[in-house]
């Protein structure tokens, strides 16, 4: 029976409706307006979308835009140009316009809502067009434009329109090779800045895609400063004005509560740790397990940590909110820690090019011992000190180290030696069934990912799990007596396999594969031959397998298949065979050893996966003596 | 849970005031000094969270002028682990939009016995969310592994003249109570469900209680939901009516509110403009058809525009219940005899003909008895012929009807239950024709291909297939024809019959032809060639995972796989590992043949040719056969994992 992936695909398409011809993009633009009023300073996004329809229209009519309380919709117009008779167009007014909260996957609450609509009276050829303000309601926080979009489109416009007393500046990504127009207009005390791009790449999703912001163009505006009477107020000129303004955040902070209960867990926790970093490990420990992560991103409460104490209480917080109850307990320990902002590894982006919330999206809690940072992120609950979790590894920390003072600390990316898999397995053939013992280590990310999804399979009453995540075998094999091992720093697991369907038997010969191994080869030739986005893994890992066979008794090895090494500078993949006694030993260790892969790898990176493919099919051959 | 959309509207209608009498909602209060449940049972320990109390309230009370229902739920939930935190710490209380959350209490008590209260500014509100509606929300504070979590809450809504109440989870409960209460006069009755306990109680107050209610998880190929243990109930009569729900009731009620009195105008000029004159029945629905589903929105919405027939017409939105209505206009005009039928999918539930019910009515569809068709206005992938698969099998509630011979008016005539019948295993034909050739280096394999696609899955490919880009296109025939081969290179492709109008012929194949070639499928070791054949049948459904099945099996549709592969042999070999190409798995029920996976091959003039037949010619299977069941199924995954070796011939 067919497996049945394409209902899903139905519904994906259903949902975004994208990669189609039946549809393309006009024009989208975004004029964003500044103007100052005394010392006010007032920003506006004036966007405007037009498309034309072609077919399929009822999968299309549908759109809708996002807003909060920090960018409110103003002004709000759509309307369809119908063609008539006459080469002209009638114009027929959207009325229909319904706002909606947004379930969003993994935050719990947040105040992001949806304005949605369809567009009436659609016939082949009609224009949708759209048109809408929103009001900046704090200058530290401006939108990002994306230039492309996942239809075709055949002009796209950023413009800025600001006082000459007002310093802006720009950033510009993922726009290199393209042929964006750059126009500067003045009149009178205005200035006028315009970005043009025509025919931007329509934007595809592939498997294993980055965030948007890592390939498809886009600008991120900020307001730097502006000058009332000859004084200058600054926004968002550098990282200083960025912290600045997020110390007036956590200076809003609400009052301590529960301050002798926090009290007495953390001296009952650390009673008989014997060091800072002891005592470290213990609280962070209890933070991660005892606090439940809740996302709530609520506009402007969403920059302001709840306190200590209720969160303590509540048992549980979102990012801040446990940062927060962390710094604070450690405190109690006679630990310095610090707030810490951080962009996930979603947000390519430096402070120091970007100093604005655009940034970030993160806070975590850092300590310094002997010199060296720390960082301390609770909503990773499998993380074990003093590894960082997987979302902040290689990004940016900015550390508050007081009322004024902070640090920019980046953050090494986790070597693939350290997310590492090791397999051993020890076969012997009987009844044609390759079976025996295997254990299973796994150590960093590896062992997080395992206990992440070991959770996830009771929450959603799942069996199978070590089936389902080691991947060894093919799903007919059959493992009993498993047995799990949690140790610091690994998770090891034991259990006795068979090996369905992995011998091929002849008259007088036995052919299989040692490499039982399927987890690291998910993506096909063509998935990335034909991609335009690069190619993302969570994390760099390195996997090591070792498979002992213990040769039947009767029979002899005829042969054995080459060794194979592949050595790239990101990745590489090595296989051993060797024959002891009547044992044949195969050894493989694959070392991957990127988080972003871009296009000029690509072709080096078919070669990997095709000697990954060679090496799945690879089989020794024994012979009845 | 996702909303009901048609039953939304009709509780909208149905909830005329019978009721008269005074009765005063009562609130429940938590006990003092609670303590923690001590569960001995070891087995009940083991889940995540066990649910110590349910009990619900549902009470039908007259307070100045107005009718309204308390709804009032007590629930105490103990948690053994962070699974069962993960999954209770969060509280979706969903609200119609009359509906007036009364009185929240929450309270968790830590494993010391500390309470901890719930503070109301916490109380978070969603509203309009996409297919689910209104909520209240919140996050339990202070929940803890052996803790406990208690609330209560009641919502005051619009009178609810029936209902269902689910009880059975994927946790265990240790006892569950269900109590309705009417004002004097006013009775309402019950029906239970899967095992719960019937109700015994006096005719204005119910009471069921029941204990000990096994965890049930959902273990796939089945109708979880309606599985589970429920009561449903519905008012019987009042002082001056009995039997007020009743098919015959639901069933006038229905045609009242989906017949529209105006619209008729922009209906007639709307076809009009489809050049229908001279057609056949079937070539006007089917234009039609295509005309309401390509160009006029489905938003499911209330709002009352988009059910306004004149309005849809002029707008080119409608919700699903105002699109039927449209077609309902355009039926009528052209006097097509036709049947509304409400329903849904059987994975949801099925009419039980004996206590009707609105609850399971979920989708309308249209049947033109004298074709013996179907028209799924809601599903646009869809074509004029079958219902969706899901459907397909379910009983429906056929309500008739007649245009008036006077003024061609419709009217409505009668109601029957009766079965939509699904489509046949052999009109659900599939399968692959390939052919394959090693070159003469002996590394890669040139592949022949040809997919064919008749019924349900064509339905699908082809919408999919037709909103594709060139990029898409590309992807969609490597999803199909190559899902198993990682190094599958395409030389060149071509589609036929991938017009979605074809889609009301079912004699019509979907079809994808490839040549395409991969170095994966062939492998040498020593002087031995390996071909992975079993991957051109291309990913298999995989049930190797063994289940002590508590559910009866349903399967999505009846179909056939036929493939035929012929490998062509290079010179000089002989292709070896044949044995496990020989395999026959049936399953008889009573001596009928029902499920069956066939393999045999043929090997003549270093030609060998393999034919796989695979059935599965029933929709529903008890769960004793699940094993039989597993193993055809696992027949087909294991021969997509046969590798045959070509041995040097020795002769040579």
């Amino acid at each position: 029976m067919i497996k049945y992936f394409v209902i899903s695909l139905l519904c994906t398409i259903l949902s975004l409706s994208a990669h189609s011809q039946d549809i393309s993009i006009i024009e989208k633009s975004c004029h964003m307006d500044i103007k100052t009023f005394g010392s006010k300073i007032n920003v506006t996004e004036n966007y405007y979308l037009s498309k034309i329809f072609f077919k399929n229209l009822s999968n299309y009519s549908k759109d809708f835009i996002y807003y909060s309380s920090l960018d409110p919709i103003k002004k709000f117009e759509a309307y369809t140009k119908v063609p008539n008779n006459k080469g002209d167009y009638k114009i027929i007014d959207v009325e229909s316009v319904e706002d909606k909260d947004v379930l969003q996957n993994g935050v719990f609450y947040h105040d992001i809502k949806n304005k949605e609509f369809v567009y009436p009276s659609l016939n082949e050829n009609s224009i949708g067009v759209l048109k809408y303000s929103k009001e900046i309601t704090d200058p530290h926080i401006i939108n990002t434009f994306y230039f492309d979009d996942t239809y075709d489109c055949k002009e796209s416009k950023y413009s800025i329109t600001t006082p000459i007393s007002v310093k802006i500046e720009y950033s510009l990504f993922n726009v290199d090779t393209l042929n964006i127009k750059f126009v500067i207009d003045t009149i009178k005390d205005n200035i006028t800045y315009t970005w043009t791009y025509k025919n931007p790449m329509k934007r595809n999703y592939h498997l294993k895609s980055p965030s948007k912001a890592y390939f498809s163009p886009h600008i991120i505006p900020r307001i730097c400063s502006y000058k009332v009477h000859n004084k200058t107020i600054t926004i968002s000129e550098s990282i200083d004005d960025l912290y600045k303004w997020y110390m007036t955040l956590i200076s809003k902070i609400p009052n301590y509560i529960n301050k002798p209960q926090i009290e007495t867990k953390v001296n009952e926790l650390v009673k008989d740790a014997k060091s800072d970093n002891e005592k470290i490990e213990i609280i962070y420990k209890w933070v991660q397990s005892n606090i439940k992560y809740i996302a709530f991103e609520d506009g402007m409460a969403g920059f302001i940590p709840r306190p200590a104490g209720k969160v303590f209480e509540n048992k549980y917080g979102d990012c801040k909110d446990m940062a927060n109850l962390l710094k604070t307990m450690l405190e109690i320990a006679a630990i310095p820690a610090y707030y810490t902002w951080i962009g996930t590894i979603s947000k390519p982006y430096l402070y120091s090019k970007i100093p604005t919330t655009n940034a970030d999206n993160h806070m975590i809690c850092s300590v310094k011992i002997d010199d060296k940072f720390f960082f301390l992120d609770p909503t990773s609950t499998f993380t074990e000190f003093p590894m960082v979790s997987k979302s902040i590894q290689g990004k940016e920390a900015l550390v508050g180290l007081n009322e004024e003072d902070y640090l920019i600390v980046k953050i090494d990316e986790i070597d693939c030696n350290k997310n590492l898999r090791v397999d051993s397995l020890k076969l012997e053939i009987n009844n044609n069934v390759l079976m025996g013992d295997v254990l299973v280590k796994m150590y960093g990310f590896e062992r997080e990912d395992f206990m992440q999804n070991e959770l996830n399979y009771t929450i959603r009453n799942k069996t199978n799990l070590i089936q389902d995540y080691l991947l060894l075998g093919k799903n007919s094999s059959i493992f009993t007596n498993s047995n799990i091992l949690y140790n610091n720093g690994s998770v090891e697991i034991k259990f006795d396999a068979e090996f369905k369907n992995d011998v091929i038997e002849t008259e007088n010969k036995l052919y299989l594969n040692l490499n039982l191994d399927n987890s690291k080869d998910n993506l096909k030739i063509n998935e990335v031959e034909n991609r335009d986005s690069p190619i993302f893994e969570t994390y760099k890992y390195s996997y090591s397998y070792y498979c002992r066979l213990t040769v039947p008794e009767g029979y002899s090895i005829e042969f054995i298949p080459e060794d194979i090494f592949v050595n790239y500078e990101l990745f590489n993949i090595k296989t051993k065979y060797s024959v002891f006694d009547n044992k044949v030993i195969f050894e493989k260790k694959i070392n991957s050893n990127f988080l972003v892969l871009y296009e000029p790898y690509f072709m080096i990176y078919v070669d990997f996966l095709k000697n990954i493919y060679t090496i799945n099919n690879q089989k020794i051959i024994l012979k009845k003596n | 849970m996702r909303k009901n959309f048609i039953l939304m509207l009709i509780t909208l209608f149905t909830s005329s005031a019978v009721f008269s009498q005074q009765l005063n909602y009562h609130s429940i209060k938590f006990a003092q000094d609670p303590s923690i449940h001590n569960i001995e049972d070891i087995n009940l320990n083991e889940a995540p969270a066990i649910i110590i109390q349910d009990h619900r309230y549902i009470q039908i009370a007259q307070t100045y002028q107005s009718v309204s229902t308390y709804y009032t739920i007590h629930k105490i939930i103990k948690v053994n682990n962070d699974a069962g935190i993960e999954k209770f710490n969060k509280v979706y209380i969903q609200m119609s939009s009359n509906d007036k959350l009364l009185d929240l209490q929450v309270r968790t008590i830590d494993d010391n016995g500390q309470i901890k209260k719930f503070d109301k500014n916490n109380l978070k509100e969603l509203e309009n969310v996409e297919d689910y509606g209104n909520f209240k929300i919140f996050a339990v504070e202070g929940m803890v592994k052996g803790g406990e979590l208690e609330y209560i809450y009641t919502v005051q809504m619009n009178p609810k003249s029936f209902g269902r109440e689910i009880y059975q989870r994927d946790v265990p409960v240790c006892e569950a109570k269900f109590e309705l209460k009417s004002p004097k006069g006013i009775y309402y009755i019950t029906k239970s469900y899967n095992g719960f306990p019937e109700c015994s109680s006096s005719t204005d107050e119910k009471t069921i209680t029941a204990r000990d209610i096994p965890a049930l998880t959902d273990e796939g190929y089945s109708s979880y939901k309606s599985k589970l243990m429920r009561v449903d109930y519905k008012i019987q009569r009042n002082a001056v009516k009995s039997n007020i729900i009743s098919w015959q009731s639901i069933s006038q009620n229905l045609y009242e509110s989906i017949y529209s009195e105006t619209g008729s105008s922009q209906a007639k000029k709307f076809l009009s403009g489809l050049s229908l004159e001279g057609k056949s029945d079937f070539e006007k629905i089917k234009k039609i058809e295509k005309e309401l589903k390509e160009n006029f929105s489905i938003k499911n919405n209330y709002n009352d525009d988009y059910s306004n027939v004149k309005l849809i017409f002029k707008n080119h939105i409608a919700n699903e219940f105002g699109i039927a209505k449209a077609y309902i206009k355009c039926w009528e005009y052209l006097n097509i005899h036709f049947e509304i039928v409400y329903t849904g999918s059987r994975f949801l539930g099925t009419i039980d003909e004996d206590f009707a019910h609105y609850m399971d009515l979920r989708d309308i569809l249209f049947y033109f008895p004298e074709l013996n068709k179907y028209v799924c206005p809601s599903h646009n992938y869809m074509r004029i012929g079958q219902t969706p698969n899901v459907i397909a099998g379910n009983n429906g509630l056929f309500i008739t009807t007649k245009n008036n011979i006077n003024d061609h008016k419709l009217m409505y005539l009668n109601y029957r239950i009766d079965t939509i019948e699904y489509m046949r295993y052999h009109q659900n034909n599939k399968g692959t024709h390939a052919i394959i050739t090693i070159n003469n280096e002996l590394n890669e394999a040139k592949v022949e291909h040809k997919n064919f696609i008749q019924g349900y899955e064509a339905y699908v490919y082809r919408f999919i297939y037709s909103s594709s880009d060139k990029e898409k296109k590309e992807e969609f025939i490597h999803d199909i024809l190559l899902s198993a081969i990682d190094d599958g290179k395409i030389i060149s492709y071509s589609v036929e019959n991938d017009s979605i109008g074809l889609s009301s012929d079912n004699s019509k194949y979907f079809i994808c032809n490839a040549i395409y070639t991969s170095e994966s499928l062939i492998e040498k070791a020593g002087e031995n060639i390996f071909i992975s054949i079993g991957k051109i049948i291309g990913k298999q459904v995989e049930l190797y995972e063994e289940q002590d099945r508590t559910t009866d099996v349903l399967l999505q549709n009846a179909k056939e796989y036929n493939h035929k592969i012929i490998l062509n042999i290079p010179a000089g070999y002989i292709c070896k590992g044949l044995d496990k190409l020989i395999v026959d798995n049936p399953i008889y029920i009573n001596n009928e043949l029902v499920m069956q996976y066939k393999s045999d091959y043929k090997y003549e003039n270093n030609v060998l040719e393999i034919n796989i037949k695979e059935s599965y010619r029933i929709i529903e299977l008890d769960k004793n056969n699940y094993n039989d069941y597993r193993k055809v199924a696992n027949s087909a995954a294991d021969f997509n994992k046969v590798v045959l070796v070509f041995e040097p011939d020795s002769l040579n």
